[in-house]
């Protein structure tokens, strides 16, 4: 005698199978979404105003950004990778070094920023920047 | 003549009709999100290698675009608005994060006439915000 199983089917009296997609694709959207309101940058302390710190001449890199967005210092222009090698070699011989940048009202933002990224990449510590004063 | 009784199943809800509403919901929740979605002004931003991820969950975003015209949440402003609206944003939430977006090509001094404000108002951290190479 052979007994024949029962054929149960699943109930499924919503018939959810969509919403698994659906779930999904909203997932996914939140997680895209979020993204994009991330912002990306550096932070810079800014000193309090008017004050002043005592710094040894020698331990100065002066910089300037010129009107058109160049690095300048000691009549040398830089490109962002000589300046970064410049850099460099005065960490290794000061320790203790202040770059000092002094900006053009007219130098382009990003010529900022290019400096702030090389120097947060090789550890800078003592940062300052300011405008140059009109004469 | 023998009339076939119709078997009676029970009560049915219909619905076949379910994935379209799931559907029309997603759409919904997707255009409410974007109505929610920062107001941005449109500038080329500085670009980096090695940024960090300076956002908060306060953040105070203070546009400039290339003709050094300041906006907040899409709004055009002076910096004497500007100055005013910072003081009020910090009475309510002290703890948010200041951030700068600037086109890569706005004169610096629009920068610094920004960047004097929030000293004035004695703000310590400011972040310079740049896209990621």
């Amino acid at each position: 005698m052979t007994f024949r199983r029962n054929r149960t089917q699943a109930i499924d009296p919503a018939e959810s199978g969509s919403l698994n997609d659906l779930a999904f694709l909203l997932i996914i959207y939140f997680i895209v979404i979020a993204g994009f309101n991330v912002n990306l940058g550096f932070l810079m302390n800014l000193p309090e105003k008017g004050s002043t710190r005592l710094v040894t001449t020698q331990d100065i890199f002066r910089v300037m950004i010129s009107p058109t967005g160049d690095w300048e210092s000691e009549g040398q222009v830089f490109t962002s990778e000589s300046f970064e090698t410049a850099l460099r070699q005065k960490l290794g011989s000061q320790p203790n070094l202040t770059l000092l940048v002094k900006i053009n009202p007219m130098a382009p933002y990003g010529s900022l920023v290019g400096i702030i990224e090389v120097a947060q990449r090789n550890r800078v510590d003592n940062f300052s920047f300011s405008q140059e004063e009109s004469p | 003549m023998t009339l076939q009784r119709a078997k009676n199943k029970g009560p049915k809800v219909p619905v076949s009709a379910m994935s379209d509403i799931g559907f029309l919901l997603l759409i919904f929740i997707m255009l409410v999100s974007l109505i929610n979605y920062r107001q941005e002004v449109k500038i080329q931003y500085p670009e980096a290698q090695q940024a960090l991820k300076t956002s908060q969950e306060h953040n105070f975003e203070i546009w400039i675009d290339s003709q050094g015209s300041l906006f907040l949440s899409g709004k055009n402003l002076s910096l004497i608005e500007l100055e005013g609206l910072i003081v009020q944003s910090f009475l309510d939430q002290p703890d948010q994060r200041i951030h700068i977006l600037s086109d890569r090509n706005t004169p610096y001094q629009y920068v610094n006439g920004v960047v004097k404000v929030l000293q004035l108002l004695q703000h310590r951290v400011v972040s310079f915000v740049v896209k990621e190479q």
